[in-house]
């Protein structure tokens, strides 16, 4: 008999062999060394797969981890690497959009306008300053704090040493590097610490200036934009293009063409502006001397408008002491305006002050149209009114409701598990990733139209992630704090309830209830989206 | 009818086991644990159809593994999940690795499990079933709703594959 093939071997090795054949192959097993050979390794074979499957505790937590983690994130390499290389097909197809006209109007929807970019952050602080309702003195330190705290909690997360992270990290500053604002003939001069960069008045620079430096003095000219970051700009010459400056103090005496953006404890514009000004400091001041064809759009403490201003003037300040002539409408939400005579409004005049002794019109000021005038109500403390509470528990018991939506359709979720620092770490730092990419994923989806379905999508998912991230860590404290360790839907009930409070309570605190707010949904989220991704279906992956 | 106190010993000395072999055939620790509370609940549930003549722990499994069977057929849907494809012919030349014993050794149990879990769905399967829950071919038939040929052929491909894979991570260890 000719020796039977390995797929015989093996079933006779397994005693599955019908018992025809396996009279016939023990007869040839006789005579036959190789496959008396073969039979004895396969059936050890069999004997040391038993021992492996059967000689281990799966519930062991440690090496679970080690067991799961391998195939859980290995598919995260795979992911960033597509993002970042859709991002870069992206960033090369702009480059092409880059080149075609927008419409004016449609200017602010360009993803690497500045003024695109502006439009954004102006839209979000007037928002943040109408929700937050109060006036924002240090608008600076507040961006200064966040951006700190996101560059720490990074370097923290890279520092764990797990190369999840770091690619988390890494994939991250890959997409702001593929995000940076096309460089175009620019001028880069960089100096050291103490150093000054001046532009002599007979000097020309003949594209955009980006200086980095102790001091900036320009007397002479540049023809682009200006992009300065140092401690003091001094601007005596002209700039025929924007100037963009983050610096403590900005002044401007000369001549800009564009705008001019100003970051900074004290910004000044003294001179010709021939577009708009937009000034975010703690003391902004429209000189005497100055002229603005546009608007001024001014947020600080203290707010100065004694040049005039070829149209609206919009201010979010504590106080604010105009001397001026104003083409348009003048716009103020703070504490306390002040205008003197003989100012003009060539229009509305529109205020919001604390109170009516916060607010001085001198007699002899003209305004050309409407003037509303309002006084803000008396802040209670908001803890004192009852819809104050019954806001809170109905935004508790919407949340229980969600998290018995979410358990219900997904129960996987209930086993998410935060029980080590290192998790916390993961789960905000992917968290955050995500938190971040997503919106602009979706804001990039949605400038190629064809994509605007998956970025609204992406928009709603992300929305429902942000709401449900605070239901689970809700769960995850509840349950915690009872030491539950079922995970039948009646002991999802009460840690979600306990958790839900505690959250709320949280969240409510004075002072650090924002900051805890925005941890708990940062982990949460994270939690949340890892927990959804090991329990994508095994087989779709391997096959 | 088993009392609360009953059901708590039949959870506590089976718990593991079962939760070992969800893992196994689910792949996933997390579906895992789903699994196997879902499993006690339809032990508690069907208690009454249970063959004194057999183990319990013999009846137990088969629940778990029937369930998990059916999470996975589930999940693949439409796919043909357990069925053998045309285009993978039995391949059994020589160079391929021959049994497991030649590229490991007991220690690295840890290696086999890993491997196991990158196997495809189909693979997987009928090897937990025959080395953790020791069925037999007929037996395998049955809980995947298979010919029992099928069930050998997997089992041998699987096998195969587990081997494939073993020997090049080992290669990628010690080059």
């Amino acid at each position: 008999m000719k020796c039977p093939n390995e797929f015989i071997l093996s079933q006779y090795a397994d005693g599955e062999l019908p018992g025809s054949e396996t009279l016939e192959l023990a007869a040839h097993l006789e005579t036959c060394r190789d496959c008396r050979e073969l039979i004895a390794g396969l059936k050890a074979e069999s004997r040391l797969l038993v021992e492996s499957l059967q000689g281990i505790d799966a519930c062991e937590p440690e090496r679970e981890t080690v067991r799961r983690a391998q195939p859980e994130f290995s598919g995260i390499d795979r992911i960033a690497v597509i993002s970042i290389g859709v991002v870069i097909l992206f960033r090369v197809g702009i480059t092409f959009i880059e080149n075609t006209e927008l419409p004016s109007a449609l200017q602010w929807l360009h993803p690497w306008s500045l003024q695109g970019l502006l439009n954004w952050l102006v839209n979000g602080l007037f928002y943040v300053i109408e929700e937050g309702g109060s006036v924002m003195t240090s608008l600076i330190s507040v961006a200064g704090f966040a951006i700190i705290g996101f560059l720490i909690l990074g370097c923290v997360i890279a520092m764990t040493r797990r190369a999840i992270r770091t690619k988390a990290i890494l994939g991250l500053i890959s997409l702001m590097f593929v995000f940076v604002i096309p460089g175009y003939a620019i001028d880069v001069r960089k100096v050291g610490k103490g150093g000054d960069v001046t532009v002599a008045a007979n000097e020309t620079v003949d594209d955009t200036l980006v200086v980095f430096a102790d001091s900036v003095r320009i007397n002479g000219t540049i023809t682009g934009d200006l992009i300065a970051f140092a401690r003091n700009v001094d601007i005596q010459g002209t700039v025929q293009g924007n100037v963009i400056g983050f610096a403590q103090r900005i002044e401007a005496s000369g001549n800009v063409d564009g705008d001019i953006f100003g970051f900074g404890q004290s910004v000044r514009a003294d001179g010709q502006i021939g577009k708009s000004l937009w000034g975010f400091g703690q003391t902004v001041t429209v000189g005497r001397g100055a002229r603005l064809n546009k608007d001024a759009t001014i947020f600080g403490n203290n707010i100065y408008i004694n040049g005039d201003i070829g149209r609206d003037a919009m201010v979010y300040s504590t106080t604010l002491d105009v001397a001026s002539r104003l083409g348009r409408d003048l716009a103020f939400r703070g504490v306390g305006l002040l205008i003197h005579a003989p100012s003009v409004i060539g229009r509305n005049l529109d205020s919001v002050t604390k109170s009516a002794k916060d607010l001085r019109i001198d007699s002899g000021v003209t305004i050309g149209g409407k003037k509303k005038v309002e006084f803000a109500k008396a802040q209670k403390s908001r803890y004192r009114e009852f819809s104050f509470y019954a806001g809170q528990a109905f935004r508790i018991g919407a949340g229980f409701f969600m998290g018995l939506l979410l358990y219900w359709i997904v129960p996987g979720m209930r086993r998410i598990s935060l029980s080590t620092g290192r998790a916390l770490l993961t789960s905000g730092g992917i968290g955050f990733l995500v938190a971040v990419a997503a919106p602009i994923a979706a804001i990039i989806l949605a400038i190629t139209l064809i994509g605007i379905p998956v970025a609204v999508l992406v928009a709603v998912l992300w929305l429902l992630g942000l709401y449900l991230a605070k239901i689970v860590i809700a769960k995850w404290i509840g349950s915690a704090i009872l030491g539950t360790r079922g995970n039948g839907l009646s002991s999802t009930l009460l840690p979600l309830l306990i958790g839900l409070v505690i959250v709320i309570i949280a969240v409510n605190l004075p002072y650090i209830g924002g900051i805890l707010n925005f941890l708990l949904m940062l982990i949460g989220f994270g939690a949340l989206l890892m927990t959804a991704y090991s329990m994508r279906p095994a087989g779709v992956s391997q096959n | 009818m088993a009392t609360e106190r009953d059901f708590e010993d039949i959870y506590r000395e089976h718990h593991r086991k079962v939760f070992n072999l969800c893992a196994y055939l689910l792949n996933s620790s997390i579906a895992a644990e789903d699994a196997a509370h879902e499993v006690f609940i339809r032990v508690q549930r069907r208690m009454d159809t249970y063959d004194p003549a057999l183990p319990f722990s013999s009846w137990i499994l088969k629940v778990a593994s029937n369930y998990c069977i059916d999470i996975l057929r589930r999940r693949g849907l439409e796919k043909r999940l357990f069925g053998v494809d045309t285009s993978e012919s039995l391949d059994v030349s020589s160079d391929k690795p021959g049994p497991l014993t030649q590229v490991l050794t007991a220690e690295r149990g840890e290696a086999v499990r890993r491997v196991l879990g990158s196997l495809p769905d189909k693979f997987r399967v009928p090897i937990v079933l025959t080395y953790y829950s020791e069925y037999s071919y007929d037996q395998i038939a049955a809980a995947m709703r298979i010919p029992r040929n099928t069930v050998a052929t997997l089992l041998f491909r699987g096998k195969q594959l587990l081997r494939e894979k073993l020997k090049k991570e080992k290669h990628h260890e010690m080059p």
